[in-house]
């Protein structure tokens, strides 16, 4: 689903889909937290845990094809947790707004 | 009776498997964590995605939730306090704090053997039946 340029393309056969919805397929929103999670990681270059939600919106469901680019900002750094916001866009609509907190871990990032 | 009833997820993201107890504006569900192999790499998520189901299940239980989809639409203040133990289920508690209209905002504590491990709040849209929109 996440592109090597930060681009994510939702596939049509998501493995989620089997159970949400049938009939119905959304992304579970949980998904996009999981991403952002590990867009984040990408730039620390090291694995992270998501240790905070702040605050995070869904404004549109995310459905099979749709095609989204992310935003990704790191705020402030404190002791081992970085602040960070994560948006997933549609045409430069926010689709999902993510303001997180990750702890980092030692594991470098292959 | 099927919890499924109440909660239209399904294998393998369906996460709530049965109620334990509730009242006017709470709720308790259960979680076979040990079968819920597909998150235990995910586990912090997958704590959101209780709370959101167990809020789901209560509006569906209580028939404020009418007979349509809800959505969830915004996650607030979750504190991850610690990680579940694979091997025991989990307690999902949720208390309906307020709304307007269709909109529900809805707390939830997830528990592992009375220790309180996530806490946080999701914002609902409930859609309504479509008698009712007619009726508008």
């Amino acid at each position: 689903m996440l592109q090597e340029d930060n681009t994510i393309k939702i596939p049509q056969s998501l493995y989620a889909f089997r159970g949400h919805f049938v009939g119905n397929p959304i992304v579970p929103g949980i998904y996009s937290l999981e991403l952002a999670v590990h867009l984040v990681s990408r730039i620390l270059k090291h694995e992270v845990t998501l240790h905070k939600v702040i605050r995070c919106k869904f404004m549109k469901p995310l459905t099979p094809g749709m095609e989204l680019a992310s935003k990704i900002q790191l705020l402030s750094t404190e002791n081992n947790e970085q602040k960070a916001k994560v948006q997933f866009l549609i045409d430069d609509t926010v689709t999902v707004d993510i303001h997180f907190i990750v702890i980092g871990t030692t594991k470098k990032l292959c | 009776m099927s919890i499924e009833k109440y909660l239209p997820h399904r294998d393998p993201i369906r996460l709530i498997d049965k109620i334990i107890s509730h009242d006017e504006a709470s709720i308790i569900c259960q979680v076979d964590w040990p079968k819920k192999k597909f998150f235990h790499n995910n586990s912090h998520t997958a704590m959101i995605e209780m709370i959101a189901q167990a809020s789901a299940v209560m509006m569906a239980y209580k028939k404020t939730g009418q007979d349509g989809l809800g959505m969830l639409t915004a996650i607030k203040n979750f504190n991850f306090i610690a990680t579940p133990n694979p091997s025991d289920n989990l307690t999902v508690e949720i208390t309906v704090e307020g709304g307007l209209g269709q909109h529900k905002i809805v707390n939830g504590t997830v528990y592992q053997q009375q220790k309180s491990l996530v806490k946080g709040r999701v914002f609902l849209y409930l859609e309504t039946k479509h008698s009712e929109k007619q009726n508008e």
